[in-house]
C-alpha cells in the first residue's frame, strides 16, 4: 500500500464527517473536550504553596532599606560605597541603618572620602542576623559584634554603641535591619589613636615603639624600629586587637619621668651588655609601663580610686590627673599627668626563691639523697620543699637562679623544716643541723654584692604526725644583703662542713628577699 | 483555606453529571420496534419467531444463530427473521453470531421477539467470566464477580497484569508501587481483612495458582520483584475477579478474593500471524520547586547561626567564603539543579509476535515479546523477553489436553529507592545542596571530568552514584502446566492438571566509594558496598477433579465438581554482602574485605492440600443456587488449631459457602417491562480463610546467633501449636441491571467481611527473651460497596460512544485485640490500630500554626521535656503543637489520630469513542479522601537540616510578629518542630487521565495483510491532585502499615508511544 492512499482516505473520512454530521454531534464532542479541559486547567499546587505570605521575605536588605523614606541617605550611601551589592547577596546580614537626620551630624569629610565612607558604612553592617528578640530570649544585655570593617560594635537591647534603636527586628530575605538615631562612627583602636598622638605621652609611646624586635637565626631578640614583634604587645596587651576591650593609661612625659625617677635606682646596671632589654633604661621604663592596662572598659564615670591592671596590680587613680580621654573602638584611653605608684607595694616587690627551684648540686652522684618533698605546715597548707640528707659530704650545696634582682638592700628570710627524725632512718633522735646561704658564689665574694649568710641552725621542728608531719615553724630572719647591680644571680644553699649524716642536712622551703630601701 | 476535597468532589460530580446527562440522552428509544407477525403452529412442534437486528444500524442481520441449548437451533435469513423450535414458551433463547455479542432472551411466554445485537466487544452481562471451574456467563452467576476481556491489550504498553487492572474492576483498588518499569502494583480487593498477613488476592493463571509473593527482601532498597511482570498482558484473554465467599473453594488462600487469569489459545485452525512494534517516550516528572543557590545560602547561614555557630565560623565555611582566590571557591559556588541530574527523558520499545493455527489434532498459539523500557531515573532500564506456548490437543476421542507453557527473562538496572538517604538518587536529587557541582573544579574554575566526592553536608553525589553504581536484577520464570481431560460419559468428566513453577531471581549490587557517603557497620566503616543474592522458588501443583454436568427436562441444570488441589512450594534465598573492595574497579562480593563479609539466607517450604466440592444448580435459567465447601490442610497450621476438623492428627479448615441468584427479568411478569433487559438479585455467604501465618510460626524453631565470636543456636520463637488460619466470613448482596436494550447497565454490590482469629504479634514479657508471640487473638471487619456502570451514550450512524464508571468504597474497623492498641512505625510515622477504629490510622501530633512571637510562645506556656528531664519552652517561630491533654508538655501523650490512608472511595471513568476507522479510548482513575504522609516533604521542609529545602521554606519565620506556617530555621530541630504531625499529612485525592489511546485501522486493499492498525497512546497524561510530591500514587511495601507513606520512590511519569500492529 502506498502511503498517499492512506492519506487520501484519511482526508476523505474527515471531509465526510464535516459534511454529514449536524451541530448536535459537534456539541457532544465539545462537551467532552470541555470537561477534559476543566480537569486539566487545575491550579498548580506548588505555586500556591510557595507564594510568599510575608512579602518582606522576598525583599533583600537593600530593597527594604530603599523603601524607607527616612533612610534614603543611607541607601544612597550604600550605593555609593558599593555595599548595595553586599546587601543584595545571598548571605545574611544585620544592618543598623542611621536615619537621614542622624547622617546629617556626620562630618562631610567622612562621607565624601572614598575610603572613609566605605569604612563608615561597613561599620553599620555585620554578618548574620542579630535581633533584640534573641538578646531578650537569651537574657543578654548586650553582645559585641564585628562589623564588616573589622571593628566591633556593642549591640544592646535598647541600642548599639551610643545610638538608640528607633525601629528594630525588621526581618527581610537576607537578614535583619534596625533603624538607629545616630550614626556609628568609626573609632580608631587604642593603638591607632595612641600612635597618632603628637603631643602627650611621647615618652611612653616612644619606649613602647622601641620594644619592636625580630628574632635572629639563633632565636635571640634583635631590637629595631622595623621589628615585627613587640614586647609590650606580646606580654602586656594587644592594643590593636579590635576584639579586645581595654582601659589604657597613657602617662604624660612629666608623669612618666616622675615614675621613671622613682624606679631607676632599682635597675642599676654596671656591666656592658649588648642587649637592649638588659639596660637600666629599658628595665626602668618597662617597670613604669607594664602596669598601665586594664582588660575591661571602665568609662570615666565608673572610674574609682584604683584600677586593676592586667598584671594584677592596683593602679592608683586620681581623676583630677586625667588630662584627656578617648573612646577607642576597642576601649578607652586616659592620658594622665600623674599615676603615683607606691614603689614597694606595687613595683619593687619581695622576691621569693622556692627551695625546690634549687636544682643543681655540688656533686652529681647524690640524687638518692635529694628530695623534693610535699609537706603540710601547722595550718594544714601544703607546700613543697627541698630536703638533702645523708650525703656524707661536707659543705654540700644546692643552687638555683634569682632573676630580676633589683639593685637595693634586702632583708633575707628563710623557711626551713627540720623533721629529720621522721624522715630518715638515722639519726633516730631529733637532731639540729646548720646550713647557710650564698649569693652569686658558694665560697666567697667575687662580686661586690656577694654575701654569705652565715651558718644558722635549723632547729628540730617536732612534727606531731608521722603520716602528715606538721610542725609549727615560721620564717626566720637571717640578716640583710645589699645588691648593687640589677640582674640575675645564683642562690646557694650550703650544708654544714661536716660529714656526719643528720648534721650536714640541707632543708629549704623558700628564701624571701624583702627590699627595704 | 482551599479545600481540595470539595474541589475534587465537585469535579467528580461534574463528570458524573456529564455521563448521566448522556445516559439520559441515550435513553430515548431510537430503534423502531418492528412489528412481528406470529403464525400459530401445531402443539407438537411449537416455534418461536422473531427478527434480529444490528443495534447500531438497525438493519436486519443474516446468519445469526438462535438456539435453545440442548434442544434446537436455527439461523436468521436475509431479512433477519428466524423461526426456531422450542419445548415451551418459558425457555431462554441464546442468540449469537460472528462479530456480534451473545445474548440470552427469555421468551416469558412470548411467541415472537425482536432483538438487536451489539458488536462482540460490547460490554454486557451475557459476557463470560472464566471462573474457578470453567467459563460461566455473568447473567447466570450467583457470585460477586467481574470479568475483563483484554481483547489482546494491543494498544497499551508499560503495563503488567496488575497495573493493567487499575480502574477496570469495581472494588479492586490497584495502587502502583512506583514508576519503575515492571514493578507492578498492590492489589487491594475490597479493602483488606488482616493486619499482619498478606492482603493481596490469590492469582490463578490457567488453572494453576500463580505464586505472586516476593520471597525475602530485595538487596536493592525499595525494589520489589514483581512476579506478575512475567506475564505479558498481550497473552491474556480474560481476567476474572471473584470478590465474595464463592472464592472459598480455594480454601485458606481465598480470603482476599481470587483473580483468575486466562491466557489466549488458538481459536481457529488457519495460521494467523500478528506482529506489533511500539516505540515511545517517557517524560520526566514535574520538578518540585527547590531552593536555588541564593536562597539556600541564606537559609544555611540562618540555620548555622541557630545552631550556635559564630560569625567567624560561618564565614570560614568554604561555601560562605566568596574570595575567588580560595582554591575550593569554584567547587562551592555553583547553582546546580540536581533534579535535572537525576531524571532524564527516555524511550521505551516493545515488539510482539504471535502465531496461531493448527489442525484437528493440535492447535497452537506461540507468542514472543521483547521489551526495552528505560526508566526516568538516568541509566535505569528493563529488558524483558517472554515467550509462551499454548496448545490444545485432541489425543483420543474422549481424551483432550491443553498445555500452557511460559518462560520469561528480565534484566533490570535500578537504583536504591525509598528509605535509603545515602544511595537513593531521587531523594538525593532533592536534598543535595545547589551550591555544589557534579564534577570538581580547579582553582581557576576549570571543570574536570573527575566526579566530586560526597559533599561537606554528607550527601552523596548523585551523578557519581548513577554513573558508577551497579544494581541489577535478573529474573527468570518458567510457569507451565498440562491439563488432561477425559470424558467418562456425557455427564462425567475427569481432569487433572499438573504444573510446575520455577523462578530464579538474581541480584547484584555494587555501590562505589567514589562520590557516596560511607555506611557505618557495627565494626567498620563501609566505603564501597557489594552484594549478591539468589532467590529460588520451585512449586509443584496438581488439581484433579471429577465433574458432572446434566440438564433435566430442559429446566433443571446441575453442574458439580469434586476434587483436590495439591501445592508444594520450596523457596530459598541466599545472599552475600561484602564491603571495602580495594578499588571501585573490583565489584564482586569476593573482592571485599574478608573480615566484613556476611553470608546469610532463608529456606521456606510448605505444602497445601485443598479438597473441594462445588455444585451449581439452576431452574429454568431463572433461579440459581451454588454451593461449595472445601477442606483445607496446610503445613503451616498448628496441629492443635482451635477451629476446623481434625483428621489423623492434622487440622483441616472447613470452609463452606453458598450463593443464590434470581434473574427477575426472566419472569413472566416482567414481559411487558420493555426497558429492563436484565435484572438479577444475588446473595452469597460463606467462610474464607488466610493461611499467610508463616511457614514455621506454629512450631518451635531455632535461629543462629553470634555471641562474641561464638556461633550457636537460640530459640527463634515461642511455638503456638494452636496457631491457625485467619477466618474471614463474607456476606455479599448484589444487583445486576441492564436497561434500554442494554444501553445502560449497572452492577451494585454491598458486602460485609468479618475476620476472626486474626493473626496478632502479641508483645510478651521481656524475661522470655523474645519480643512477641504469634496468636490468633484479633478480629476486624470490612464493610463496603462496589458499583460498576456502563453506558452506550451514542449509538448512531458511524458513531459509538461507551462510557463507564467503577466505584469502590470500604471501611475497616478493628473488633478484637488482645491489647489496647497496636502501634506500628514506618518512616517515622506511627500507625495506630485500636478497637472500634479503622485498622491503620496515622497517629501523631496536631499543630496549630507557628508561634508568631516569643511573647506568644511564652503566653502559651508550652514546652517539651528533653530526654534528660530538662524542660525547654517553645519560643517564637516554633510550631504550636496542640496540647491535647492540657499538661503544657508536648509529648507522646498528646498524639491523636491525624489521618487515614484508606480512600473514601476510588474508581475510574472510562470512555470509548469510535467513528468509522477511528477510535479513542480514555481511562481516568481516581482516589478520593485518602490521606498521605509526605515523608519526602518532611525532609525538604524540615527547616532544621542542611538538606536543600523547597521554595515554601522562604516563608519561614524570621522575626517577631511574622504570621506564617513554616517554622524558623533551627539546626538539629531541638524542639521537634518537624516531628510526625499533621503538617506532613496531605490529602492524597487525585484524578488521573491514566491512558488515552487513539487507534486508526488502516483500510486494506491488499490481500497480503489482513489488517493494520496504528495506536497512539499516552499514559498518565495529567494528574489532578493537591498532593505536594511528585505523584500521589505509590506503595512502599505491601503491608497496610506502610500504605500512604511517600518514601521518595521513583514517581509515576508521563509517556507517549506510537504502535503499529499488522496481521498476516
Amino acid at each position: 500500500m502506498e502511503p498517499s492512499k492512506i492519506d487520501l482516505k484519511l482526508f476523505d473520512d474527515l471531509k465526510m464527517y464535516y459534511m454529514t454530521y449536524s451541530f448536535k454531534k459537534h456539541l457532544l464532542l465539545l462537551i467532552f473536550f470541555a470537561s477534559m479541559t476543566t480537569f486539566i486547567s487545575c491550579k498548580d499546587n506548588w505555586a500556591e504553596r510557595t507564594e510568599l505570605i510575608n512579602k518582606d521575605n522576598s525583599l533583600t536588605l537593600l530593597a527594604k532599606i530603599r523603601q524607607q523614606p527616612e533612610l534614603s541617605k543611607f541607601a544612597d550611601l550604600l550605593v555609593k560605597t558599593g555595599y548595595d551589592q553586599v546587601l543584595e547577596s545571598s548571605k545574611t546580614f544585620t544592618v543598623w541603618a542611621p536615619t537621614n537626620e542622624a547622617l546629617q551630624k556626620v562630618a562631610a569629610a567622612t562621607l565624601n572620602d572614598d575610603v572613609l565612607s566605605k569604612l563608615f558604612v561597613a561599620n553599620h553592617i555585620v554578618n548574620q542576623s542579630y535581633s533584640v528578640a534573641l538578646l531578650k530570649l537569651n537574657n543578654l544585655q548586650e553582645e559585641r559584634i564585628q562589623t564588616l570593617n573589622g571593628k566591633y560594635i556593642t549591640f544592646g537591647q535598647n541600642g548599639v554603641d551610643e545610638a538608640k534603636l528607633i525601629k528594630y527586628d525588621l526581618a527581610v530575605k537576607n537578614g535583619i535591619f534596625h533603624e538607629i538615631d545616630a550614626a556609628l562612627e568609626v573609632h580608631q583602636n587604642i593603638s591607632e589613636y595612641v600612635n597618632g598622638l603628637t603631643a602627650n605621652g611621647q615618652k611612653q609611646n616612644n619606649f613602647i615603639k622601641s620594644l619592636n624586635y625580630d628574632l635572629d637565626g639563633t632565636g635571640s631578640k634583635v631590637y629595631s624600629a622595623s621589628g615585627t614583634r613587640n614586647d609590650f604587645t606580646e606580654q602586656i596587651a594587644r592594643l590593636n586587637n579590635e576584639r579586645g576591650q581595654f582601659t589604657y593609661i597613657l602617662l604624660t612625659d612629666e608623669a612618666f619621668d616622675q615614675e621613671y625617677n622613682k624606679l631607676n635606682k632599682y635597675f642599676k646596671v654596671t656591666k656592658t651588655d649588648a642587649r637592649y632589654d638588659s639596660t637600666s633604661v629599658y628595665r626602668t621604663s618597662w617597670n613604669v609601663i607594664k602596669d598601665l592596662v586594664a582588660t575591661t572598659i571602665v568609662p570615666i564615670e565608673k572610674l574609682g580610686t584604683s584600677l586593676l591592671s592586667s598584671t594584677g596590680i592596683n593602679i592608683p587613680i586620681d581623676k583630677s590627673a586625667i588630662v584627656s580621654s578617648y573612646r577607642a573602638s576597642n576601649g578607652i584611653v586616659y592620658i594622665m599627668n600623674k599615676v603615683d605608684f607606691n614603689v614597694f607595694q606595687d613595683k619593687i616587690r619581695p622576691i621569693v626563691i622556692e627551695g625546690e627551684s634549687l636544682t643543681s648540686y655540688s656533686q652529681n652522684d647524690k640524687s638518692g639523697n635529694i628530695f623534693t618533698r610535699i609537706r603540710a605546715d601547722e595550718n594544714g597548707l601544703q607546700f613543697s620543699d627541698k630536703f638533702i640528707s645523708g650525703t656524707l659530704v661536707a659543705s654540700f650545696w644546692a643552687r638555683g637562679r634569682i632573676n630580676n634582682l633589683y639593685s637595693t638592700k634586702y632583708q633575707v628570710y628563710w623557711r626551713a623544716l627540720n623533721d629529720q627524725a621522721w624522715s630518715t632512718a638515722t639519726p633516730s633522735a631529733p637532731i639540729n643541723f646548720k646550713q647557710k646561704l650564698g649569693f652569686s658564689s658558694a665560697i666567697g665574694a667575687t662580686l661586690p654584692y656577694v654575701d654569705i649568710i652565715p651558718y644558722t641552725t635549723v632547729a628540730y621542728n617536732n612534727p606531731t604526725d608521722k603520716i602528715r608531719p606538721r610542725a609549727p615553724f615560721a620564717e626566720v630572719y637571717l640578716g640583710d644583703i645589699t645588691v648593687n647591680t640589677w640582674g640575675t644571680t645564683f642562690l646557694y644553699a650550703i650544708g654544714d662542713a661536716v660529714t656526719n649524716a643528720g648534721l650536714n642536712t640541707i632543708s629549704l622551703d623558700y628564701v624571701k628577699l624583702v627590699p627595704i630601701n | 483555606m482551599y479545600n481540595l476535597n470539595i474541589d475534587i468532589k465537585q469535579k467528580l460530580f461534574t463528570a458524573a453529571l456529564v455521563v448521566i446527562g448522556f445516559a439520559g440522552y441515550a435513553q430515548q428509544p431510537d430503534s423502531v420496534k418492528a412489528a412481528v407477525t406470529v403464525k400459530e403452529t401445531g402443539k407438537a412442534q411449537i416455534r418461536a419467531r422473531g427478527i434480529i437486528k444490528d443495534a447500531l444500524t438497525g438493519k436486519p442481520l443474516t446468519g445469526i444463530t438462535v438456539a435453545v441449548p440442548g434442544f434446537s437451533s436455527s439461523f436468521t435469513d436475509d431479512k433477519g427473521s428466524f423461526s426456531v423450535k422450542v419445548p415451551d414458551y418459558n425457555v431462554t433463547l441464546v442468540i449469537s453470531g460472528p462479530g456480534y455479542q451473545q445474548k440470552d432472551i427469555a421468551l416469558k411466554s412470548r411467541k415472537q421477539i425482536t432483538a438487536s445485537l451489539y458488536e462482540s466487544a460490547f460490554n454486557s452481562f451475557y459476557d463470560e467470566a472464566i471462573s474457578l471451574t470453567g467459563p460461566k456467563q455473568l447473567n447466570k452467576s450467583t457470585a460477586a464477580i467481574s470479568s475483563v476481556f483484554t481483547e489482546g491489550n494491543w494498544s497499551l504498553n508499560n503495563e503488567t497484569p496488575d497495573s493493567y487492572l487499575q480502574g477496570r474492576v469495581p472494588g479492586l483498588n490497584v495502587i502502583r508501587r512506583s514508576g519503575s518499569p515492571g514493578i507492578g502494583a498492590e492489589l487491594f480487593l475490597r479493602g483488606f481483612n488482616s493486619l499482619n498477613t498478606r492482603n493481596q488476592p490469590l492469582i490463578v493463571v490457567d488453572g494453576m495458582v500463580y505464586d505472586n509473593t516476593s520471597y525475602g527482601n530485595s538487596m536493592i532498597a525499595g525494589h520489589v520483584s514483581n512476579p506478575l511482570q512475567n506475564i505479558d498482558p498481550k497473552d491474556i484473554e480474560n481476567i476474572t475477579i471473584i470478590k465474595d465467599a464463592s472464592a472459598s473453594i480455594y480454601g485458606a488462600r481465598s480470603s482476599n478474593g481470587v483473580i483468575v487469569i486466562t491466557t489466549s489459545h488458538a481459536k481457529e485452525l488457519t495460521t494467523k500471524i500478528d506482529f506489533a512494534a511500539y516505540g515511545g517516550l517517557n517524560f520526566t516528572p514535574k520538578q518540585i520547586p527547590m531552593m536555588e543557590a541564593g536562597d539556600y545560602r541564606i537559609y544555611v547561614s540562618e540555620l548555622l547561626k541557630s545552631g550556635g555557630y559564630t560569625d567567624s565560623q560561618i564565614a570560614a565555611l568554604p561555601y560562605m567564603n566568596d574570595n575567588k582566590v580560595n582554591p575550593s571557591y569554584y567547587n562551592y559556588h555553583n547553582n546546580t539543579n540536581w533534579q535535572d541530574k537525576v531524571f532524564k527523558e527516555s524511550y521505551n520499545q516493545n515488539y510482539f509476535l504471535k502465531v496461531t493455527g493448527g489442525d484437528d489434532i493440535a492447535k497452537y498459539a506461540l507468542s514472543m515479546g521483547v521489551t526495552n523500557n528505560k526508566g526516568i531515573t538516568r541509566e535505569t532500564d528493563q529488558q524483558r523477553y517472554n515467550t509462551r506456548f499454548n496448545a490444545d490437543f485432541n489425543l483420543a476421542k474422549k481424551l483432550t489436553a491443553n498445555a500452557n507453557l511460559a518462560f520469561s527473562y528480565s534484566e533490570q538496572k535500578l537504583f536504591d529507592q525509598g528509605l535509603s538517604p545515602k544511595t537513593n538518587p531521587v531523594y538525593i536529587g532533592l536534598v543535595k545542596s545547589p551550591l555544589l557541582a557534579a564534577n570538581i573544579f580547579d582553582g581557576n574554575g576549570v571543570t574536570s571530568p573527575l566526579l566530586a566526592e560526597a559533599d561537606t553536608f554528607s550527601v552523596s553525589n548523585p551523578v557519581a552514584l548513577i554513573e558508577n553504581a551497579q544494581l541489577k536484577s535478573k529474573v527468570y520464570r518458567f510457569f507451565g502446566s498440562i491439563n488432561f481431560k477425559y470424558e467418562l460419559s456425557k455427564q462425567f468428566a475427569l481432569s487433572t492438571l499438573i504444573g510446575v513453577n520455577y523462578d530464579k531471581n538474581r541480584e547484584n549490587v555494587f555501590i562505589p566509594r567514589k562520590g557516596t557517603v560511607n555506611d557505618t557497620l557495627s565494626n567498620a566503616i563501609a566505603q564501597n558496598r557489594l552484594a549478591n543474592q539468589v532467590q529460588r522458588l520451585f512449586t509443584v501443583y496438581n488439581d484433579t477433579r471429577l465433574s458432572y454436568n446434566k440438564t433435566f427436562n430442559n429446566d433443571h441444570r446441575l453442574a458439580a465438581s469434586l476434587g483436590f488441589r495439591f501445592n508444594s512450594t520450596d523457596a530459598e534465598q541466599d545472599f552475600a554482602r561484602g564491603y571495602n573492595s580495594p578499588t571501585d574497579q573490583f565489584i564482586s562480593v569476593g573482592t571485599g574485605l574478608n573480615a566484613l563479609r556476611k553470608l546469610g539466607g532463608d529456606i521456606g517450604s510448605w505444602r497445601w492440600l485443598n479438597n473441594y466440592l462445588t455444585a451449581d444448580y439452576s431452574y429454568q435459567d431463572k433461579y440459581f443456587i451454588s454451593g461449595n465447601v472445601s477442606l483445607d490442610g496446610s503445613s503451616r497450621f498448628g496441629k492443635d488449631a482451635l477451629q476446623g476438623l481434625k483428621l489423623g492428627g492434622v487440622a483441616f479448615a472447613v470452609l463452606p459457602a453458598i450463593s443464590a441468584g434470581w434473574l427477575v427479568s426472566s419472569e413472566e411478569f416482567m414481559k411487558n417491562v420493555d426497558a429492563v433487559d436484565l435484572l438479577k438479585i444475588r446473595a452469597s455467604f460463606g467462610l474464607t480463610a488466610n493461611d499467610d501465618i508463616g511457614n514455621y510460626t506454629a512450631r518451635q524453631y531455632y535461629i543462629s546467633q553470634n555471641l562474641l565470636g561464638m556461633q550457636g543456636l537460640v530459640r527463634g520463637n515461642i511455638a503456638n501449636p494452636q496457631l491457625q488460619w485467619e477466618s474471614v466470613r463474607k456476606a455479599n448482596l448484589g444487583i445486576d441491571l441492564a436497561l434500554f436494550n442494554e444501553r445502560l447497565s449497572l452492577s451494585l454490590d454491598v458486602y460485609n467481611n468479618k475476620t476472626s482469629k486474626m493473626l496478632i504479634y502479641e508483645p510478651i514479657e521481656s524475661v522470655s527473651g523474645l519480643a512477641f508471640a504469634s496468636t490468633n487473638n484479633g478480629g476486624m471487619r470490612t464493610n463496603g460497596l462496589d458499583l460498576g456502570i456502563n453506558a452506550r451514550i451514542v449509538n448512531q450512524g458511524l458513531w459509538r460512544w461507551d462510557a463507564g464508571i467503577t466505584l469502590g468504597t470500604y471501611k475497616t474497623k478493628i473488633t478484637e485485640l488482645p491489647q489496647e492498641a497496636i502501634f506500628n512505625t514506618y518512616a517515622d510515622a506511627t500507625y495506630i490500630s485500636q478497637i472500634g477504629r479503622a485498622a491503620n490510622l496515622f497517629y501523631g501530633y496536631k499543630t496549630d500554626g507557628v508561634f508568631a512571637s516569643n511573647a506568644d510562645a511564652a503566653a502559651s506556656g508550652l514546652g517539651i521535656e528533653t530526654s534528660n528531664g530538662i524542660r525547654r519552652n517553645f519560643t517564637g517561630g516554633d510550631i504550636r503543637f496542640v496540647d491535647t491533654n492540657g499538661d503544657k508538655v508536648i509529648d507522646d501523650k498528646d498524639r491523636v489520630v491525624i489521618g487515614n490512608p484508606n480512600p473514601d472511595f476510588f474508581g475510574s471513568f472510562s470512555n470509548h469513542v469510535a467513528w468509522k476507522r477511528w477510535s479513542i479510548d480514555a481511562q481516568m482513575t481516581f482516589s478520593v479522601g485518602n490521606d498521605l504522609y509526605n515523608y519526602t516533604r518532611r525532609n525538604i521542609e524540615s527547616v532544621s537540616t542542611m538538606a536543600n529545602q523547597t521554595l515554601a521554606v522562604n516563608n519561614r519565620w524570621k522575626a517577631d510578629a511574622q504570621v506564617t506556617d513554616i517554622p524558623k530555621a533551627s539546626l538539629g530541630d531541638p524542639m521537634g518542630n518537624s516531628r510526625f504531625s499533621d503538617r506532613w499529612i496531605e490529602d492524597g485525592s487525585y484524578l488521573r487521565l491514566r491512558t488515552v489511546t487513539a487507534t486508526y485501522n488502516l483500510p486494506m486493499k491488499d490481500k497480503f495483510l489482513k489488517y493494520a492498525k496504528i495506536y497512539l497512546t499516552a499514559n498518565n497524561l495529567f494528574t489532578m491532585t493537591k498532593y505536594l510530591g511528585y505523584d500521589p500514587e505509590f506503595s512502599a511495601t505491601g503491608s497496610i502499615y506502610s500504605q500512604g507513606i511517600d518514601t521518595t520512590l521513583e514517581p509515576q511519569f508521563r509517556s507517549v508511544q506510537l504502535g503499529v500492529r499488522i496481521g498476516l
